[in-house]
């Protein structure tokens, strides 16, 4: 049903979503669960069926520890010079990502998935977060500007 | 040493996977599923039919599914009313004689073709009802034993009786057993007609 390599991509996205590999393990198994309970029979596509059922799942859990606020409101100040790929810094690689990762929400966290390793565009990015792409890049322009402070990087490395 | 930011971003998310133990754990519920998913809607299937086909076959040998037939609920209806034969309120051996009684209701009492006569004599009659409709209940005693003979007559509804045997298009009564009771039942000339007797009888 699943190769061990898609198994692997749905435990990275689950990943991406909750944070820590732990809680991603026990996501996606909850969701294949689900995914076999599911009585719809022409699935066209399983993955993809099977992110939906992961992110659904994520939400759910985050809402039940109202944790998770979804920010419904559309912000109007926008960022025309910018697209997904401003966030794509030169960095020196003694940089840990794995320190950036732990200043991420969830959201930006699903950002960094869908355009660094499922090759999203902005335009991509909006349509599948369901949110504008105002919305959208004012949330980068904030996540590019936490990372270099964080990171005490000065704009001007910025490729 | 430089290095873009997504390519690290790409590297990091996807050094992350499951390890062997978690991958055969999902490996083993995605292949226990499969099959074993078919053979429960199978199984659930079977089971299903099965108890379908008991409930409709205790139902129909009780005659549980006949109970909701008008015909039926007539029958049960004049079989009571037999059993219980109340007094007679007009008395007369001829319908013609009795008709003026029953003035309140909403059709002329009839001579059915399906009713003999033969040794029988129509002493009177009273209201009555059949499924709430107003009704003649005409009684008719036998004159060489005391076997009753109940004659009822109500205004046929389509709508309330559905399709009963219709004398005009060639139908027979239709005649059930309720408790010892013989009943039968009919349609003539608009008028909904059932008659009830003791089983075994002559008449």
């Amino acid at each position: 049903m699943f190769s061990r390599q898609e198994l692997n991509q749905l435990y990275r996205y689950s990943f991406t979503l909750i944070g820590n590999e732990n809680d991603a393990y026990d996501l996606l198994h909850t969701c294949v669960e689900k995914y076999l309970n599911s009585q719809r029979t022409n699935i066209e596509n399983p993955i993809s069926y099977m992110k939906t059922i992961i992110r659904n799942q994520y939400i759910d859990i985050r809402r039940k520890e109202s944790k998770f606020k979804e920010e419904q409101y559309e912000e109007t100040v926008l960022y025309l010079d910018m697209d997904i790929e401003s966030l794509d810094m030169t960095l020196d690689n003694k940089i840990q990502i794995s320190e950036i990762w732990q200043l991420l929400t969830s959201t930006e966290r699903e950002i960094m998935y869908l355009w660094a390793v499922e090759g999203y565009t902005t335009s991509e990015l909006s349509k599948y977060l369901k949110i504008s792409r105002g919305t959208l890049l004012s949330k980068i322009h904030r996540l590019r500007k936490r990372i270099l402070d964080s990171l005490n990087i000065e704009n001007k490395e910025c490729v | 040493m430089k290095d873009s930011f997504k390519r690290s971003m790409k590297h990091f998310i996807q050094s992350h996977e499951l390890n062997d133990k978690q991958f055969e754990n999902l490996d083993a519920l995605l292949k226990s599923s499969r099959k074993p998913r078919r053979s429960i809607w199978i199984l659930s299937a079977a089971m299903s039919f099965a108890l379908v086909s008991i409930v409709i076959g205790l139902l129909t040998s009780n005659g549980l599914f006949q109970k909701t037939e008008p015909s039926l609920l007539i029958a049960e209806e004049v079989a009571m009313n037999h059993l219980k034969l109340k007094p007679i309120e007009v008395s007369g051996g001829e319908l013609s004689e009795i008709s003026s009684y029953f003035s309140a209701l909403d059709f002329t009492l009839a001579q059915s073709k399906y009713i003999q006569r033969n040794n029988l004599e129509l002493i009177g009659g009273r209201y009555c009802s059949i499924q709430g409709v107003e009704a003649a209940q005409l009684r008719m005693k036998s004159d060489i034993s005391d076997d009753v003979q109940v004659i009822y007559q109500a205004p046929f509804n389509q709508e309330l009786f559905k399709d009963l045997p219709n004398l005009q298009k060639g139908q027979e009564p239709i005649r059930h057993h309720v408790n010892g009771i013989t009943v039968d039942v009919w349609v003539e000339n608009g008028i909904l007609y059932a008659r009830s007797f003791n089983q075994p009888s002559h008449l």
